[in-house]
């Protein structure tokens, strides 16, 4: 087995400990730091899609995208200033009122470890907020909006409304939570609706590219 | 001929014998008796009241009017961050001095307006995993699950000295009728862990609580939200009897049809709010009702609960439609049987 494939298995089955070293080992064999990156992007993927069929559960996702950020930060000296290695920056929390958190962090973690920049507002986000940090950051890819409870549906379609109303363009609208479906995202003007963490992050990507 | 009370055609379903009629649970309707409390003994404090609060071993639990004041723990606010420490982190309640007759006295008053209609169903609070995750949040309980096993088991038999001292206190001062264990591990599309790791690490230490109820004889209601049916089985085994609130996201006929009368359904239904909202044809309403009725009834094992799914519980157009469903439920409960 390559070092690389060794990486890849490392990370899919969440070796934290394993990874640096591996990744270090792999550099000195004279991988380059990208393919070692896009490796474990794509073992991330294969994660992904193993929780979407039900075939592991959270902790193993968990584990993995934990397992990846250790053998991201060996190779961030590296890949600084690399800007080809980022597939963008996404915006993500969850909506105003609601307070529930586990799903939108699962979805940031598995978007980041799908190789975009995160910045996770929280949640209870009002729109405002949403918009305050899309003006700041105008090379946003992605936005995405979480939300579990039935109560804040509303709070949702109003962030998207406030959202397009400010006439930006170069970024997509992802939504997703419990009650959610395609039909109301796109009721609501989203661009995608994913029924969980594993697809958001395949999804994030087919929206950049 | 004489009929069951409402509380014991209840708990004829609880315990695995044929009802009378389908129970219909009918939360919220004004003037109606619930067919069991499913309450806290107060020893645990009011946390998950509406004004939210500190549980007994510390953690902050908040509310808001969007979840209509159901307490869930204060976000990114954890007490525990490193399972390792635990040991100097989370201390035991102390409940020195606290007078457990006549909490027991003073929480059956509250709780039971109606001894004929409503069984006394209390909770043991063996609800070790939600509690887990209460100290670590979601993110770094669930790795500490997968990566520290044995503290995290550790752990755990630490928190269980403390569900079996309310457990036993709750039977034997209390007297309840039915006994709760309300552990929410499933999200709408699977369990949070794995069937496996959830039958090595939970379910042998709920069954150290469970034993003492069923060495009572009493009933064992389970709630776990969401697709949790894979857990069911071994939560089966180690004697649960009812389990709510039985959503559709699981196989209910395919429960049913496993377990039969030894596991109780309640739940079966839910009415999605329409996309022609604040339009609702109530015929279809009515329908959907039946057609839970024809999938979960048959030959017992089913109280009937469910609601629209909406939590703003005061708004007319929902209270309307939730009562056109408990309506249909009630004049179907009545003749299903017969």
């Amino acid at each position: 087995m390559s070092k690389i494939q060794e990486i890849s298995t490392a990370v899919e089955t969440g070796k934290s400990k394993l990874v640096p070293t591996l990744v270090q080992e792999a550099l000195a064999e004279g991988n380059k730091a990208t393919d070692i990156l896009n490796a474990m992007i794509n073992a991330m993927g294969v994660v992904g899609d193993k929780f979407s069929a039900g075939e592991i559960y959270v902790p193993e996702m968990l584990v993995a995208a934990r397992a990846m950020q250790k053998g991201v930060e060996v190779l961030k000296p590296l890949l600084a200033g690399d800007g080809s290695v980022s597939l963008g920056l996404c915006i993500i929390g969850t909506v105003a009122g609601d307070l529930h958190d586990i799903g939108k962090n699962l979805v940031a973690i598995m978007i980041e470890s799908a190789g975009f920049e995160v910045i996770d507002l929280g949640v209870d986000v009002p729109a405002d907020k949403f918009i305050e940090t899309i003006k700041a950051h105008p090379e946003v890819k992605i936005v995405a909006c979480s939300g579990l409870l039935t109560t804040t549906m509303p709070a949702m379609q109003e962030t998207v409304r406030a959202i397009r109303a400010l006439g930006l363009t170069g970024f997509k609208i992802m939504v997703g939570g419990a009650p959610i479906t395609a039909e109301f995202a796109a009721e609501i003007g989203a661009d995608a609706y994913t029924p969980d963490a594993g697809a958001a992050a395949v999804k994030a990507k087919e929206l950049v590219s | 001929m004489a009929h069951l009370t409402q509380k014991e055609n209840f708990l004829r379903v609880a315990r695995g014998e044929m009802p009378e009629y389908v129970p219909v649970a009918t939360f919220g309707v004004p003037g109606e008796a619930p067919l069991m409390t499913m309450a806290d003994p107060c020893i645990l404090g009011n946390f998950r009241g509406p004004q939210g609060g500190k549980d007994p071993w510390g953690v902050t639990f908040v509310t808001n009017a969007e979840t209509n004041y159901g307490a869930l723990p204060k976000p990114n606010d954890f007490i525990l961050t490193d399972i390792r420490k635990w040991r100097d982190v989370i201390k035991a309640p102390d409940y020195s001095g606290f007078d457990w007759e006549a909490a027991a006295k003073a929480d059956r008053e509250k709780y039971v307006q109606d001894p004929d209609k409503t069984a006394f169903v209390i909770s043991g609070y063996a609800d070790l995993f939600q509690q887990f995750i209460g100290f670590m949040g979601f993110t770094e309980g669930l790795c500490a699950l997968y990566e520290e096993k044995e503290e995290v088991e550790e752990l755990l038999d630490y928190m269980l000295e403390h569900s079996l001292y309310i457990t036993k206190n709750v039977l034997y001062y209390y007297k309840p009728e039915g006994y709760y264990l309300l552990d929410d591990s499933a999200s709408k599309l699977q369990p949070f862990i794995s069937p496996a790791l959830f039958e090595e690490l939970f379910v042998p230490r709920y069954k150290k609580c469970l034993d003492l109820v069923r060495e009572e004889g009493i009933p064992i209601f389970y709630h776990n939200c969401g697709r949790c049916e894979d857990f069911l089985p071994a939560m089966v085994d180690i004697g649960v009897n009812v389990w709510d609130p039985a959503q559709v996201e699981n196989d209910l006929v395919g429960i049913k049809q496993k377990f039969g009368r030894k596991l109780a359904i309640n739940g079966g239904f839910e009415y999605k709010m329409p996309k022609t909202w604040p339009v609702v044809d109530e015929e279809e309403v009515r329908e959907a009702v039946r057609e839970t009725f024809r999938k979960l009834a048959p030959n017992g094992g089913f109280i009937f609960s469910g609601m629209m799914t909406s939590l703003n519980w005061t708004d007319p157009k929902v209270q309307e439609v939730n009562g056109w469903i408990v309506d249909e439920a009630k004049k179907l409960s009545k003749t299903v049987y017969k």
